[in-house]
């Protein structure tokens, strides 16, 4: 019997299958041991997948042993083991070879002595000395007669060489295989080749000796470069094989395809082909469609051919998306997962492409660029021109004086269009279109680069296209010609305002100047070349400039004009300015033309970097990274191959993105041209320019007017894209294109330099620096100045700061008949992103004082440095910044920022202002304003914010941790305590306002005398006086161990538990000396002056309710689930949001006080009582967690900000926030939830936080805020941030009354407002606007004697009085309430319950019939229709209230009366 | 039934000037197919619209003048008696009263007064600051007081578990006439019940030919699923101009 007589397989897979049936059996294994390790046991497992046969196993036993020098010694199987296997091979078509296919058997060692080696001496090697033997079967299929011998040989490795021989019964044959070896720790696999290939062994991995040529197969003896324990091990193997009889189909992909596509569904495709085509009428026609419609077709065709033939698959409603792939579908499919992120990042890359691309008819523009062009090119010539063209005002702010050389004006050569339009890549809402003018070398002389000639030159050449279009302005089809506007002082173009229909499509046509052939050469404008000579330049600049530096005595005028001169300071941005004129513009057009030939999907993704760049600000104001730029990056990347011209776009924005992040320009910059030793070096360009990228032509700096600091804002925001583009969790797409990213959201800590001038005496401080400067920045040097001084700054933060950045100045236009107009920014901002970790550290680290550098140091801070012996011994220079509390530690980067500008450029200390603390006082108590007189001696001042309580928190947190400490060793519990959690914001560093500690005191007439029957030593308050202080109770909850003893029915389990918290209190009170207060449902402890109310959670207690519940009668149900709620809510989600949210707090030192500046502002606008607390943290961890498109805040202020921009931008309606706790949730998880919440929206509350502990529901925003009252929020968010912004970003930022709009709510809106007395509002002195004195009743006391009665705690007189209104009234009405300090509770009137009603028995509270008035004559007579008794409800308020309530307002009356 | 309506001007007595509130009272006669023995249908008035600060005290000051009254139910809904819950907060209060007059005679004479149209004065007792007050001081009881009542409650737990099992071997013995009461009694267990984990089924998915084209198709189809899913999805973005970046 043999192989070849197998019956052939299916050819027309182009495969050919045979099934083979193997028997094979094992004899003994010869193993060789070194050392002292002998096993006992040895056994032989088959393994195939999930198939695995195991022999019972036999005994080694030894034939010689050497002692430690080893072993040798056979383990025969008797009988000999054997395993039959069916196996198919394949084989492909017309070879004569079958495909490897691998089978394994393992030896292993199951002695259960533990035996020690050299190598682990602890470790068993039960599982250690396994041994694979591989076979490969397709060998034996060829032989024909069964039965042979195989030896195997495994390679030794460090510890263990292994031989094998298997035998079959017919002719001796070498088998080609594979051994592996296990080994846990010393056990390298290794991989050897018996036969042929004994190079292979020198693969052997870790191998510690020389390779050696393989010994031969009968050599298994010891081998001489063996060094560690070796193990033989020999294997006999019989394998027969027996023909076998089935045809074996081969189901692979193609073959799918080949076998089906072939008409038998073709039924099936016809019905689809319907269905989409449906679809397709839908008003929907994306490229897959047309694809997927196009296969249709085509199937649909072979209907009458293949008819309702074979039934492939069932049809089924969902036949479309059974239906036999087709190989385009299949590659469209692939493609969108190899090519794209995800189908619905292509498809919404898609869409915003045709959003902002204009729309392709351009007939009418066309018309009127040609006869622009016309105009243009038939303009007249003048002679020499000396006065300028009426109505035009000379457009640049040098004296025309002094210029040498005389104008005549010609039409230009040529007129080009460059730039975005012709390539496609303008974006909507600024559509420009470049001509390039040709300047006519008649125009322009010899040496007109020189002293801003051509400058002069090409403005007057602008100015007299100028003169001449406006009057052929409607000839030309321009509406207007808006102005004559610089992006910069001497950057000149003409700018005329096309209307092509709607306003959207609106073109603006920007004339620049161009001249390729210029009569100088270029080479003469590379960076390290003067050409402004500063005699006949600086007379030509604005006179109160060059007095700055004119002044200077070393400011000799030389007289070297018009010759060259090589010790004159190089003049970089002037000659770059004059070279981008030199054919720049041409040159880039066609660079990035045959690029975009090459790479069609290039113009989108330069769309697309556009928009990217365009919602940063990155473009935008003067040296922006413009469109062109991206498009010249996109080229180079090609040129490098680093761009493939089949990517996608999507796929080449991730390659720009990581070119740009992972750029260092600023130090080794790139040039798109040719390595050319002609051309200057890429290091003279550096010592001039900050960042470099050169063109194809080698000598123009693209970036030349990119400041560095924009440029690493570029690089910073480019890796930030990418890790959310990356991160498949979050949105990338609305992160990356459509969240608008504004430069105070952006940045943690913004300063203000105002007014500009003072960072002009930057010029004063050396001559040598400061003349080359002006002359270089004609009358705008500041960007220039500003580039000098970020190194600087750089410098002095060190690791402080993330990304440091100015913001960019605004470019000017002007109408071509005014005055040019000079980018007037009255401030310079600058934005700094900071590193937590670091920012905040009052040290500045200095070398030791007897080092070299130390007097670098002392010169670079100035009188800040002063040494300072540290507590390791050594003496370093230093210095140390005010920073006592941590709320001052957040200004410590301001203070240093400040300091440096004072000591490097003499900026005045107060012309710096930050926004460092802005928002402070709004979270400092009141007893911190009396002290912040304490600062006033220092200088920075205004730089020193308030205290804003983080002490007191962590002195909670350390009184707490105390307590635990006693709860936990407390001796004679019944049963331990085994968990102690927090419950209180307190505990996650997130209360408004910390409390302090309570002194022992309290106003005696404040305190009510206790009834004689109860008899304890609390103190209870007065009704009479005001109210006493308020000490707040800290929620704890406490866990005890499981016993078994509970009991299981709820009256008596609450028993249990007051019995447990009055024992507890015992306890407390003898064993720890605390004063203790129980009550029925908690026991409160004082320690050190806060009160820790502590409960006990018995996980069974709820799920007894949850019983209960489900077996009551419906009138008991809704008390019963409102306790349930309670419950889970106090005991078990808010001790484990508590650790988490603590965790957070802990990560980012801004959390918590971000978190309490977020819940001041919603119960600034009265909302305290409908968003929670968790609620609003969960929103702002959200910030934190998931902060795209930003990277996590590091101020409050930044994350008030943010909150507010969160809860405006959300889309509410069709998204849920998920809030990724701890990363528990995974990308499935949060699809699910997405999914979730897409259907079942209309049930979900309004405000939907989905959390890895709630995921289809959201209880901490149900069932309040209601919608009304949400969206009211989310308006005054978006109008806070408006204003919070503007305030931010304005320079005279702590003058502003931040308070103003953004913490006073407007209460004009509310229908009553029900005013309380201060007497009785317990936290009136932590109102936003509170007068000084009230600060008194809220001062720490130092002396603190030893409290004898547990004071009033958690009484407060308002909230119960909400409460009651609420619980009353919230069919009515809706309250509104501050509880930090509010004076009164505004009340707005539900207009639906005021709609006439007729009287149902559910409704008939504080109702009154309708007086007979118009609208009830209508009706009939015998049905009195009822409305709410407003005037009762009113007085019910009062009564409600007696004692607090002072008055009520009426501002408006409610809906039903006033119609 | 018609529902007759009482004028009753509540009055806060401890404020300076007397604030008064105007609520109008819906009664009427106590109905319903099912009758509580507590709630006589001869002798009960329902009535609707009480404000929230209104005690039993309150009502039961109301009705007096049209006799003894021998039970008043206030409650937040209409329908079942509900037990007094042991609710930490809950307590006083509700919109609707069962008034359980002595005999049916002073129930008419009740309803008379409704009819009467004439306002009826009520003191409203202590609300306000003083009411929380009172409230702050009951609840902080001396541990002895809250021991005992404690131990009480759990006291008649334990005799009630006691009995339990004696109940119950009551049950199982015959009685005379040599019947055994059988009942379905469900495990006590103390401490939450973790579920058992169900051990994972073991099964080769890819074992038959057929399962292996299954799951291929099924990921195609899955693949166009999304599909379908996701232009839906920008479909309605579109719709709300979510594509708009500036």
């Amino acid at each position: 019997m043999s192989a070849q007589k197998a019956i052939a397989g299916v050819r027309r897979l182009g495969k050919e299958a045979y099934q083979f049936q193997f028997t094979s059996e094992f004899e003994y294994i010869a193993l060789e041991c070194k050392g002292t390790w002998r096993p006992t046991l040895l056994k032989a497992v088959w393994f195939r997948n999930h198939r695995k046969v195991e022999s019972i196993p036999v005994k080694w036993v030894t034939s010689e042993d050497r002692g430690p020098n080893g072993a040798s010694g056979k383990a025969k199987f008797k009988p000999s083991f054997s395993v039959g296997l069916v196996v198919t091979l394949y084989k492909g078509k017309g070879r004569d070879r079958f495909e490897e296919k691998e089978y394994k058997y393992y030896i292993q060692d199951v002695s259960v002595t533990i035996v020690t080696c050299q190598q682990c001496p602890n470790s068993a090697h039960r599982k250690d000395l396994s041994l694979t033997v591989p076979l490969s079967l397709p060998l034996h299929s060829r032989s024909s007669s069964p039965g042979r011998e195989l030896r195997h040989k495994a390679s030794p490795d460090t510890t263990t060489s292994s031989e094998a021989a298997s035998k079959s019964t017919g002719k001796p044959k070498k088998d080609k295989g594979r051994k592996k070896l296990f080994g846990r720790k010393h056990c390298a696999s290794i991989e050897s080749s018996l036969d042929h290939h004994p190079e292979e062994q020198q693969r052997v991995p870790l191998s510690p000796t020389p390779p050696s040529p393989l010994p031969t197969i009968t050599d298994s003896s010891h081998r001489p470069w063996e060094e560690m324990n070796s193990m033989v091990k020999k294997l006999q193997e019989t394998v027969t094989k027996l023909e076998n009889e089935h045809k074996i189909i081969h189901a692979s992909m193609e073959g799918l395809e080949e076998e089906v596509g072939r008409g038998e569904t073709a039924a099936e495709l016809a019905e689809d082909g319907v269905e989409i085509e449906d679809e397709v009428e839908n008003g929907r026609s994306t490229e897959e469609e047309k694809e997927v419609e196009g296969e249709a077709g085509e199937g649909g065709g072979d209907v009458s051919v293949g008819g309702g033939g074979g039934g492939g698959w069932k049809k089924t409603h969902i036949a479309g998306l059974y239906q036999p792939p087709t190989h385009d579908e299949l590659r469209t499919l692939k493609e969108t997962q190899n090519l794209y992120q995800s189908n619905l990042m292509r498809l919404q890359m898609a869409e915003l492409l045709s959003e902002v691309k204009p729309s392709l008819s351009r007939g009418r523009l066309e018309d009127i660029l040609s006869s622009l062009r016309t105009t243009l090119m038939s303009l007249p010539s003048t002679s020499t021109v000396d006065s300028l063209p009426p109505k035009v005002h000379y457009p640049i702010n040098l004296d025309p004086s002094s210029v040498k050389g005389k104008f005549v004006f010609h039409p230009p050569l040529a007129v080009k269009v460059v730039g975005s339009y012709l390539l496609k890549t303008a974006i909507k809402p600024d559509l420009n279109i470049d001509l390039a003018l040709q300047i006519p070398p008649e125009c322009l002389q010899a040496k007109d680069h020189l002293n801003y000639r051509y400058l002069h030159k090409r403005a007057l050449y602008l100015s007299h296209v100028a003169a001449s279009l406006r009057r052929k302005k409607a000839a030309c089809g321009l509406q207007k010609i808006s102005s004559l506007g610089p992006q910069q002082f001497i950057i000149t173009r003409l700018h005329c305002t096309v209307f092509t229909g709607r306003a959207e499509s609106r073109y603006t046509i920007r004339l620049h100047t161009t001249v390729p052939e210029a009569p100088w050469k270029p080479v003469k404008l590379v960076p390290d070349r003067n050409n402004l000579r500063p005699q006949r330049s600086l007379c030509q600049l604005p006179p109160d400039l060059v007095s700055l530096v004119a002044g200077s005595p070393d400011c000799e005028l030389r007289s070297c004009d018009e010759s060259e001169c090589t010790d004159l300071p190089p003049t970089p941005h002037y000659n770059s300015l004059v070279l981008s004129d030199m054919g720049g513009m041409e040159r880039h057009l066609s660079d990035v033309y045959a690029a975009q030939q090459e790479c069609p999907a290039m113009a989108d993704t330069v769309v697309l970097l556009r928009v990217w760049a365009r919602q940063r600000g990155l473009s935008q104001g003067y040296g922006g990274f413009a469109g062109f730029h991206f498009s010249l990056l996109l080229a180079l990347l090609l040129t490098q191959r680093k761009i493939s011209p089949l990517m996608s776009s999507y796929q080449i924005l991730k390659v720009a993105l990581q070119a740009i992040a992972s750029s260092d320009w600023s130090t080794s910059g790139v040039s798109m041209a040719a390595p050319d030793p002609s051309l200057p070096s890429l290091s003279s360009f550096h010592s001039h320019h900050s960042v470099v990228f050169l063109d194809s032509s080698g000598l123009l700096n693209l970036l030349s007017h990119l400041s560095l600091s924009r440029y690493l804002w570029l690089r910073h925001e480019a890796a930030v894209g990418l890790t959310f583009l990356d991160d498949t969790a979050t949105d990338g797409f609305t992160a990356l294109f459509m969240t608008p990213v504004s430069f105070e959201l952006k940045f943690d800590l913004l300063l203000h330099i105002s007014p500009v001038s003072v960072l002009h005496s930057y010029l004063t401080r050396d001559a040598n620096e400061g003349t080359p400067l002006l002359l270089d920045g004609g009358c705008w040097p500041l960007p220039l100045i500003m580039e000098k001084l970020l190194p600087v700054l750089n410098k002095g933060l060190g690791k402080r700061v993330k990304l440091l950045t100015f913001r960019p100045f605004q470019s000017t236009q002007w109408l071509v008949s005014k005055e040019p107009v000079l980018p007037c920014d009255s401030h310079v901002t600058v934005g700094v992103v900071l590193d937590s970790d670091h920012a905040f550290s009052v040290l500045d680290m200095g070398p030791a004082a007897d080092s070299k550098q130390a007097g670098e140091f002392r010169v670079f801070w100035g009188e800040r440095s002063e040494l300072r012996r540290f507590q390791d011994g050594s003496i370093n220079e230093a210095v140390v910044w005010t920073g006592g509390s941590v709320g001052e530690r957040r200004g410590v980067v301001a203070q240093i920022i400040t300091h440096l500008l004072h000591r490097h450029v003499g900026v005045p200390v107060e012309s710096v202002t930050s926004s460092a603390g802005a928002l402070s006082p709004l979270l400092s108590l009141p007893l911190y304003s009396n002290n912040c007189d304490r600062d006033t001696s220092t200088n920075q001042h205004s730089l020193v914010p308030l205290a804003t309580g983080e002490e007191e928190g962590k002195k909670i947190e350390d009184e707490f941790g105390e307590l635990s400490k006693q709860l936990r060793g407390l001796k004679g519990l019944p049963l331990a305590i085994t968990s102690i959690q927090g419950a209180s914001p307190e505990f996650r560093h997130c209360s408004v306002f910390p409390p302090l500690a309570w002194n022992g005191r309290t106003p005696r007439k404040t305190l009510a005398e206790p009834s004689p029957e109860n008899q304890s030593d609390c103190l209870y308050p007065s009704c009479d006086s005001a109210t006493p202080p308020f000490v707040p109770a800290l929620e704890v909850v406490l866990q005890l161990e499981g016993s078994g003893k509970w009991p299981s029915e709820l009256t008596a389990i609450s028993s249990v538990k007051t019995a447990f918290y009055t024992y507890l209190s015992r306890t407390l009170s003898d064993q720890c000396q605390l004063l203790c207060s129980p009550t029925k449902h908690h026991l409160d402890v004082l320690k050190s002056g806060y009160v820790f109310r502590l409960r006990i959670h018995y996980p069974r207690e709820l799920s007894i309710l949850r019983e209960t519940i489900s077996a009551a009668q419906s009138h008991e149900v809704s008390g019963l689930r409102k306790t349930l709620a309670t419950m889970q809510r106090q005991l078990v989600d808010r001790p484990l949001l508590t650790s988490i949210l603590h965790g957070l707090s802990l990560q980012y030192s801004a959390f918590g006080v971000g978190a309490r500046l977020c819940k001041r502002w919603i119960a600034a606008h009265l909302m305290t009582n409908h968003l929670g607390d968790e609620a609003i943290e969960l929103m702002v961890a959200r910030l934190f967690l998931q902060p795209h498109p930003f990277t996590q805040p590091c101020s409050p202020e930044t994350v008030l900000l943010r909150f507010l921009f969160l809860l405006s931008i959300h889309e509410w309606e069709t998204e849920p926030l998920i809030v990724n706790l701890n990363n528990e949730l995974s990308v499935s998880e949060m699809a699910a939830i997405r999914s979730m919440f897409t259907s079942q929206r209309s049930q979900l509350p309004p405000c939907f936080i989905a959390t890895p502990l709630h995921r289809d529901s959201s209880p901490l925003t149900s069932p309040s805020p209601s919608f009304p009252v949400f969206h009211r929020l989310c308006l005054l968010a978006k109008e806070s941030l408006g204003v919070l912004s503007g305030q931010l970003i304005s320079p005279d930022l702590p003058t502003a009354d931040i308070k103003a709009q953004v913490f006073r709510t407007p209460l004009t809106g509310y229908n009553v407002l029900i005013h309380l007395t201060k007497k009785h509002v317990p936290l009136a002195a932590l109102a936003v606007d509170v007068a000084v004195e009230t600060g008194s009743s809220h001062t720490r006391n130092s002396s603190q004697k030893d409290p004898t009665h547990f004071p009033v705690t958690d009484f407060n007189s308002v909230e119960k009085y909400l409460a009651e209104l609420e619980r009353a009234y919230s069919e009515f009405c809706l309250f509104f309430y501050d509880k930090y300090g509010g004076r009164c509770i505004a009340v707005v009137w539900k207009p639906q319950a005021f709609s006439p009603q007729p009287f149902k028995v559910m409704q008939a509270f504080c109702k009154t019939k309708t007086a007979p008035g118009k609208g009830s004559k209508k009706k009939k007579k015998s049905e009195c229709l009822f409305v709410p008794d407003a005037e009762a409800i009113l007085a019910d308020f009062q009564l409600m209230g007696q004692g607090l309530v002072t008055s009520l307002e009426i501002i408006s009356e409610p809906p039903a009366l006033c119609s | 039934m018609e529902f007759l309506s009482l004028q009753v001007d509540f009055f806060g007595s401890t404020t300076d000037n007397e604030i008064v509130s105007t609520h109008t009272i819906f009664c009427k006669k106590h109905t319903v197919r099912r009758e509580d023995p507590t709630t006589p249908s001869d002798r009960t008035l329902f009535s609707l619209g009480w404000p929230p600060y209104c005690s039993g005290n309150q009502v039961e000051a109301v009705f007096s003048r049209a006799g003894y009254v021998s039970g008043t139910f206030l409650q937040e809904n209409a329908g079942q008696l509900v037990k007094k819950a042991d609710a930490e907060g809950g307590g006083q209060g509700g919109r609707v009263a069962y008034v359980v007059f002595s005999q049916p005679e002073e129930l008419d004479r009740a309803l008379g007064l409704c009819g009467g149209g004439e306002a009826v004065r009520c003191d409203i007792g202590t609300t306000g600051v003083r009411k929380w007050c009172e409230d702050y001081a009951s609840r902080r009881l001396n541990s002895t007081a809250l021991d005992t009542a404690a131990n009480l409650v759990v006291g008649q737990y334990d005799n009630c578990a006691a009995y339990q099992p004696k109940a119950r071997k009551r049950l199982s013995q015959p009685d005379s006439d040599g019947w055994v009461t059988v009942t379905s009694r469900r495990p006590q267990s103390n401490g939450p019940q973790n579920p058992r984990k169900k051990k994972k089924e073991k099964k080769l998915t890819n074992f038959y030919l057929f399962q292996q084209r299954e799951s291929k198709r099924e990921a195609v189809a899955e693949l166009r699923r999304k599909f379908l899913k996701d232009k839906e999805r920008v479909a309605q973005l579109r719709t709300q101009r979510r594509f708009r970046p500036f």
